[in-house]
């Protein structure tokens, strides 16, 4: 037998490790392998990774039938693949991965996210590529003017909605068994009745927690933090206070904030605060809530409406809040072929499919309007109702929207906790904008509006 | 001419000289040594030094990730110390965290390691329980956590309910935030409670047989004889534990987005920004934002008060620290 000498021994070793990193550095198997991937894999077939958060149950299974059904239909007429890639998003939020593999030389070619909020940043800093060259005439027609205004903005279509959500006014019943209000005044009206706190402080019940759904509240005040025409904040409107003011005044009829506070946090969080499990009696609510409870197995006699208003701020107002959005990365390896997936997820198909399954708007009017849709549906008629009115408000399209976000949420507690004024904290957020802006506008001048 | 004739002349010891080092290298351990350590040597260069350079080079610099960085000199520094609230208001809690956590798991940690060290039975048994929650992931444990310091309902008011004290908002007011997350440092004190029972068994038996024998008492001992003779081990413990309280990351992100009562998913900081951590705010700016250019700039704040924290904590310690 040879002896092991020491250059061999140091040879073989080396030779291991590189043969453990190749290994380690191998693709791994896609999540979809119902399509007969093989004899794909020797003709001229582009393959295509699709990232997607779809890791919960409804979502898995819509995103994983859809490609499925792009692979064996439209992807086999077009000699595409996609591999469909489910990368989960924390509870925390962000999109760390993505973004950053969104940098590297190894991008997905499309990218599904479940929120609105880094779309805008990801246009900004040139994350995303522009779809202007695959626009149809009349498409801007074919999607509600709402859902139009969040994929195309800035003068660029920037991606393509599978659906959007935006809060409608529920009312529990068990509490409330009156018509619902139509106005703030009359919503306040019932603010002391419904209001329960034990002698040792502790509530049990409440009307409305209104900083629940955060600045969402503020366009039925008549307020908005950023002219949409100009493209120029305008947070210390004086209509933004109304708003703050009557936060303040919730908290004060609550006995403090962190009264209410107590009670949302006996409430377990699944899914958001699920109608606050039945102590509270109105609350800003999405067209998903309700299979939600259903899932829960939370049995709640509850109504649906539209949001109440002031004075001079038609019924139907309402603050859209994010979406299902299919966009194509700058770096993204096969832009053409990515893009008949993209509008096949976020085409006709790929929308109702999706609508259907989790119970959400559709942002094409001949998915929302076919009579088959409400059938399926019947909950959903509210939600249809409003969105024929037109007066929905759009999310930011800046991008200091993130950095908005943040700031706004802390105004709310300075506000709520009685720290701050509710100008005294609007002031601060614009100042804080504004430097943001300033330091955006030096950096990427060519972005139209800020 | 001269330089001509006499170039191959010096050359020859020169090549010999090398060749002599050469085989010299080749038959000492240092080759496969540097062969074996490679693997380290190469990921500690790609991954830490490498960055750690770069962060220098991108602090000064706006960087989105996307777009090429362009130098803007000290600007990032500027904005920071000049108009940023948040990143002084993210320091600060900080400080305190480090400040009051740091000391109180440290004196947990030697209350338990000297409980530890006694001969008593299933020691082994309770010395691995100590540990086991630094095993667990920080996301398990925070969530576990939300789920007890609940207000209404959850376990820790439940038990202080019974000695009749009310209701603590642990993770919604803003006074109790900070409190409730410095008590929260303490579930993790295994790694300096190991680290001590290693100092403790190190101290000679005979120091305390003899100063038994002078009249010690139980705290004379520890006073007289333990301190004294772990105090690199305690001096070790701080430094550490301030890296570490200064770097606290994923335990306020996880508990402070998971808490309901917040006013939208940006709420990172907790009611009222009252644990806005530095780490958190760094990630902020970094990932939501992508002011990479800037979050190097505070990333090299907080390892230059690290660094200056650690050199200031050695010089004095000489003057208490007692190495055998």
């Amino acid at each position: 037998m040879r002896r092991l000498r020491r250059r061999d021994f140091l040879r073989g070793s080396l030779l291991a490790a590189a043969g453990g990193v190749v290994a380690a550095c191998s693709p791994g198997a896609p999540v979809t392998d119902s399509v007969e991937a093989a004899d794909l894999a020797n003709d001229a077939t582009v393959f295509l990774e699709f990232w997607n958060p779809a890791s919960d149950p409804t979502g898995s299974k819509t995103i994983g039938g859809l490609v499925d059904d792009f692979n064996r239909t439209l992807g086999r007429q077009h000699r595409i693949y996609v591999n469909n890639r489910i990368k989960a998003i924390p509870d925390t939020g962000g999109y760390v991965q993505y973004t950053t593999a969104m940098t590297s030389d190894g991008s997905p070619d499309v990218v599904m996210t479940y929120d609105y909020s880094p779309i805008t940043n990801w246009a900004a800093y040139g994350f995303l590529r522009q779809l202007d060259q695959y626009m149809t005439q009349g498409m801007a027609n074919e999607f509600f003017p709402i859902a139009w205004s969040m994929i195309h903005f800035n003068g660029h279509l920037w991606g393509l909605l599978q659906e959007f959500d935006f809060n409608q006014l529920w009312w529990n019943k068990a509490i409330h068994s009156g018509p619902p209000p139509k106005t703030i005044d009359e919503l306040d009206s019932f603010a002391k009745e419904y209001t329960k706190v034990s002698s040792g402080g502790v509530m049990s019940q409440a009307p409305v927690i209104p900083w629940d759904a955060g600045a969402d509240w503020n366009p039925l005040f008549g307020g908005s933090y950023y002219d949409l025409e100009s493209s120029v904040w305008t947070i210390t409107k004086p209509e933004n206070e109304l708003m703050l003011e009557w936060f303040a005044k919730y908290a004060n009829i609550f006995g403090g904030r962190n009264r209410s506070d107590a009670l949302e946090s006996s409430i377990p969080k699944q899914y958001g605060d699920i109608f606050q499990y039945g102590k509270v009696a109105f609350a800003m609510e999405g067209e998903y809530t309700g299979p939600e409870l259903k899932l829960e197995g939370i049995k709640l006699n509850y109504g649906v409406t539209h949001l109440p208003t002031v004075p001079g701020v038609p019924l139907g107002t309402a603050q859209t809040d994010g979406g299902n959005v299919f966009v194509l990365p700058t770096r993204a390896p096969h832009p053409e072929e990515a893009f008949i997936f993209l509008s096949y997820m976020g085409g006709k198909a790929g929308v109702r499919q999706w609508c259907v399954g989790a119970s959400n708007n559709p942002p094409v009017k001949a998915t929302a309007f076919a009579p088959s849709f409400l059938k399926e549906l019947p909950w959903m008629t509210p939600w249809i109702d409003n969105l024929n009115l037109d007066h929905m408000v759009p999310p930011i399209p800046s991008p200091q929207e993130a950095l908005f976000n943040q700031l706004m949420a802390n105004a709310i507690d300075e506000v709520t906790y009685g720290k701050n004024t509710p100008k005294e904290a609007l002031a601060q957020v614009e100042s804080q904008i504004a430097t943001s802006v300033k330091q955006f506008r030096v950096f990427n001048p060519g972005w139209p509006g800020e | 001419m001269d330089t001509t004739e006499t170039a191959p002349l010096r050359s020859a010891p020169v090549s010999e000289a090398r060749g002599r080092r050469w085989r010299r290298f080749r038959n000492s351990d240092l080759a496969p040594a540097l062969v074996f350590l490679s693997p380290w040597i190469i990921g500690f260069i790609w991954f830490q030094v490498y960055p750690i350079c770069a962060a220098i080079y991108y602090s000064l610099t706006a960087y989105n990730l996307m777009r090429p960085p362009k130098f803007i000199g000290l600007a990032n520094y500027q904005q920071l110390f000049g108009n940023d609230p948040l990143f002084r208001q993210a320091l600060v809690h900080s400080a305190i965290y480090a400040l009051v956590s740091v000391p109180l798991d440290l004196c947990v940690a030697f209350v338990f390691a000297c409980l530890l060290n006694l001969k008593i039975p299933g020691r082994a048994i309770f010395r691995a329980a100590f540990y086991f929650p630094v095993v667990v992931p920080t996301v398990a444990t925070s969530i576990l956590w939300v789920m007890l310091l609940n207000t209404q309902g959850g376990l820790v008011n439940v038990a202080l309910s019974v000695l009749h004290i009310p209701a603590i908002p642990w993770l919604t007011s803003p006074n109790w935030t900070m409190p409730a997350l410095i008590l929260l440092s303490v579930w993790t004190i295994g790694p300096p409670i190991i680290i001590f029972l290693a100092g403790l068994q190190d101290v000679p038996k005979e120091l305390y047989e003899v100063a038994t024998i002078d009249g010690a008492g139980p705290l004379g001992l520890v006073r007289h004889v333990t301190i004294p003779l772990i105090s690199p081990v305690i001096l070790f413990n701080l430094v550490i534990g301030v890296i570490a309280a200064g770097q606290i990351f994923a335990q306020p992100l996880v508990i402070f987005s998971t808490t309901v009562s917040n006013t939208g998913s940006a709420d990172i900081g907790g009611p009222l920004n009252s644990v806005l951590m530095y780490s958190v705010q760094l990630y902020y700016e970094a990932f939501q934002q992508f002011n990479m250019g800037y979050a190097a700039a505070m990333a090299w704040i907080l390892f230059a008060i690290l660094a200056i924290f650690s050199v200031v904590a050695m010089r004095l310690s000489n003057r208490i620290v007692h190495y055998e």
